[in-house]
């Protein structure tokens, strides 16, 4: 497997943001990871590019440990909130860099990337607003061609517009030239059509990990008289619910049965498991 | 582990080698103007020395150290270059710089060494020349300008290890222990030199030991860069890399 993580804890004094994660990313495939904040999510993302080091495990890239390794630390590249380019640099000193560190570094496209984003590279990195550093930084992850890229909040800052045309455009990258793509967003509704295999984080602890369609499909969402429903879901496994006047509507995964009339059956969408699952994790 | 050191260094020594290039315009500038100041404008016969070039270029690189290596081992990790190869990177850089900018010094004292030749209005001398020459020699011979290139080197490149030791320390440090160092530091300076006194040990053997040869010189700094080095390192070795405040 391309991305083997095994046992990765990582303290940050008393606090624990990754506990015993054990994950593995297989090829060509995008994955979303997703948590509440604090969850571990950025962490996870840090030591899976050396930024950070893990208290304790191991990970590897296709066979070979990434700790103090460019071999498998070039194979990645990490979009992230954080800049960590130099504060004199402008964006056309930072493509040319790419290219350095990267061959496979399409300049061509990162220019033609930047002239529809309306990019101005002339510009310091330090001086662009968030949107556009945002942009700055997702045209480099969409250039480098690294055979995995990571994203932590890829669309932070970005209007509607510009978050459907990254959407879209890493779509088409991602048919031209697969590769394994990890989102780590909170905006899972948007990213949710993506994203083909889901990692729900939680305290540093992996909750869930399995294909998104697996996710969703066991899980419905049922609505109508309290009393119904209460009848209804006595007995099931109940992610959450809410009452609403006299109706009540409950998450609820696992096999469904017979629907008795009155009551309104719905598939639940991504963001929708995401959030009754941590509803019911907050209950415990 | 495999290490990918061509573009980290190229990249980090083009950073060096553009400021290391003003600076030696900006002295050569000030060589230049002191020359004509001295010899063919001034009516004053007192003589106009320079003796700084060493000193500027290790103040140079010691502030280089200080503000360069967290930029550039940012940008290393942000282009999937691990820590322990661009922090290699970055002392060959440093070296290869020190090493280019003792050879251009030793170039250019040479040169207003040869223009100021038998004018005494003008003296231009360098550590090497200060300290194992003496400061009245016309010029250098050959062998001189590479023994002063070599100590150049050595004290430039100690110095910019030292200024990365600086700048990684108050990195990893929290607010309370930044204040204690920078405390501490110059109590430590104070105080060593006569702990070291009361408990038998000499200063100034050490001293006089650097200043009988030039090589004890080279060796005390590269001994003292490769100390610098080392605890760099295990500084570096396990620090989360966060984006610059």
């Amino acid at each position: 497997m391309p991305i083997e993580i095994k046992n990765i804890t990582k303290d940050f004094g008393d606090t624990r943001a990754l506990d015993h994660v054990t994950l593995t990313l297989g090829d060509n495939q995008i994955y979303g990871l997703l948590g509440n904040n604090g969850a571990g999510k950025t962490t996870l993302l840090s030591i899976l590019t050396g930024r950070q080091c893990p208290t304790e495990g191991t990970i590897t890239m296709d066979g070979e440990p990434i700790e103090n390794n460019d071999a498998a630390l070039g194979k990645a590249f990490l979009v992230a909130e954080q800049n960590m380019f130099p504060d004199d640099m402008n964006v056309k000193r930072a493509f040319k860099a790419a290219a350095l560190f990267y061959p496979q570094f399409d300049r061509e496209y990162a220019d033609k990337l930047a002239e529809k984003f309306g990019l101005k590279t002339k510009k310091k990195i330090k001086s662009l607003s968030t949107g556009y550093a945002s942009i700055f930084r997702l045209i480099l992850g969409l250039s480098v061609n690294t055979p995995y890229l990571f994203f932590d909040e890829p669309v932070l800052g970005l209007d509607a517009q510009h978050r459907d045309m990254f959407y879209r455009i890493l779509l088409e990258k991602y048919a031209e030239c697969p590769c394994t793509v990890v989102i780590s967003t909170h905006l899972i509704a948007e990213a949710a059509n993506l994203i083909e295999h889901a990692v729900i984080i939680r305290n540093g602890k992996i909750l869930k990990d399995c294909p998104r369609e697996e996710l969703t499909a066991d899980a419905y969402s049922v609505s109508g008289p309290a009393g119904l429903v209460d009848k209804f879901i006595a007995g099931k496994h109940v992610l959450s619910f809410n009452i609403l006047g006299g109706l009540k509507t409950a998450c609820v995964q696992g096999p469904c049965d017979t629907l008795p009339e009155g009551l309104e059956l719905s598939a639940i969408n991504l963001q929708d498991y995401f959030i009754s699952l941590m509803e019911e994790e907050d209950r415990k | 582990m495999k290490m990918n050191i061509k573009p980290a260094f190229r990249y980090q020594f083009d950073v060096f080698f553009k400021g290391s290039a003003i600076t030696f315009l900006v002295i050569m500038a000030a060589i230049a103007a002191l020359m004509v100041t001295s010899i063919y404008i001034s009516a004053d016969t007192t003589t106009i020395s320079f003796t700084g070039y060493g000193i500027t270029a290790v103040i140079f690189l010691f502030i280089m150290g200080i503000v360069n290596i967290r930029s550039d081992l940012r940008l290393c990790l942000q282009y999937g270059v691990s820590r322990r190869t661009s922090f290699v990177s970055e002392i060959l850089a440093v070296l290869s710089v020190s090493a280019i900018l003792a050879a251009a010094g030793e170039l250019l004292t040479g040169i207003a060494q040869a223009f100021s030749a038998g004018n005494s209005q003008f003296l231009i001398a360098d550590l090497y020349q200060l300290i194992y020459v003496g400061p009245d020699a016309v010029s250098l011979s050959f062998g001189q300008h590479i023994l002063s290139m070599l100590l150049n080197t050595s004290l430039t490149f100690c110095a910019c290890l030292f200024g990365m030791f600086f700048s990684l320390m108050f990195w990893r440090l929290n607010k309370v222990w930044t204040v204690v160092a920078a405390i501490s530091i110059p109590v430590l300076i104070n105080v060593v030199p006569i702990l070291l006194s009361r408990l038998g040990i000499n200063l100034i053997l050490l001293i006089n030991w650097i200043g009988a040869s030039p090589f004890n010189f080279v060796l005390f700094f590269l001994l003292l860069a490769a100390l610098f080095g080392a605890v760099n390192w295990l500084l570096l070795r396990r620090a989360n890399i966060k984006e610059a405040k």
